[in-house]
């Protein structure tokens, strides 16, 4: 696949693919996450995103969605649609609310304890302990990756979606209930082994 | 009757290298499940960015926001399916998620997007 200036030219199919600013989805390297600065230089700053980037891809949020659904269950397709249009309504709902923090602070750059801080004033505040936790892990992790060898990754395990999930719920029984912001976080359950793998 | 233990013999054998084939079927499904599981991070520093007030984003911050999309597709499916559930279909659509928009207070950014 040969790299291209990032024109616009080609079919659909090719643009996508010859996208300067699309490095490796999924490919596991660590080291791309990091250029948050030098990425989408290809791409002007003033250009729109076009319709396939203003959204997440369909079939991850799919799939994401099927664990909240009983097994029989379907989703519409068009259900689909909708809540990849949330989804990306949610992340620049979030980051504009974290980014106006950030200048008010006087910094240039979001940080994690940011959009913490955002998801907290805006409603989300059972999301926060679980990012807390998975942040630590992620941070842990990414200790254990700069000392060591590859190989470190063996030591810890994937954070079970089941322990995001099971504290998140509880947090919205109870706030279900009592419409309250007093929110109970179940506490982990037994020793499950973490891990962050960023494939 | 020596026939008849070697074929039990193999049946042993043969149940616990199924066994092992489970084991590393759920192993490798739950790691695949784990890694399809996780949303494309470029993409979402794309959306970030497309805000003009945005001008940098930590590492940490957009894994961040990756996790907390993923905790928020799934509540709000969960919260939908209810719906669902009540209308006995077994199709989570798009009506359902109009109906639950309004039950919650931090739904209300989205009211705009559903029209």
């Amino acid at each position: 696949m040969d790299s291209n200036s990032g024109d616009g030219v080609g079919d659909g199919m090719g643009e996508s693919f010859m996208g300067g600013q699309y490095v490796m989805e999924g490919g596991g390297d660590g080291e791309e996450l990091g250029a948050t600065e030098n990425d989408d230089d290809n791409r002007g700053d003033n250009e729109p995103l076009r319709e396939q980037d203003r959204f997440l891809p369909i079939a991850n949020v799919a799939r994401i969605m099927k664990k909240s659904i009983p097994k029989t269950g379907k989703i519409a397709k068009d259900a689909k649609e909708t809540v990849q249009e949330c989804v990306s309504e949610f992340i620049s709902f979030i980051t504009s609310e974290a980014s106006e923090r950030c200048h008010q602070e006087k910094r240039k750059t979001i940080n994690g304890e940011d959009i913490l801080f955002a998801m907290s004033t805006l409603g989300f505040d059972s999301y926060v302990e679980p990012l807390k936790q998975y942040l630590q892990k992620y941070r842990e992790s990414s200790k254990g990756d700069k000392g060591g060898s590859g190989g470190a990754d063996g030591t810890l395990e994937d954070l079970a979606e089941e322990s995001f999930t099971q504290s998140l719920s509880t947090g919205l029984l109870t706030s279900e209930q009592a419409n309250s912001q007093n929110v109970i976080y179940a506490p982990y359950s037994g020793a499950i082994a973490q891990n962050i793998s960023f494939g | 009757m020596a026939g008849v233990e070697e074929m039990e013999s193999q049946t042993d054998d043969k149940e616990n290298s199924s066994e092992k084939i489970v084991k590393t079927k759920e192993k490798n499904s739950n790691q695949d499940s784990e890694k399809l599981m996780k949303l494309p991070l470029s993409r979402i520093k794309s959306i970030m960015k497309s805000d003009p007030d945005v001008t940098l984003a930590s590492q940490e911050a957009v894994i961040t926001i990756a996790k907390a999309t993923e905790l928020f597709i799934w509540e709000l499916s969960k919260d939908a399916v209810h719906s669902t559930l009540q209308s006995k279909r077994k199709t989570l659509q798009r009506k359902d998620l109009d109906c639950i928009l309004d039950t919650r207070d931090c739904y209300l950014f989205l009211e705009g997007t559903l029209d």
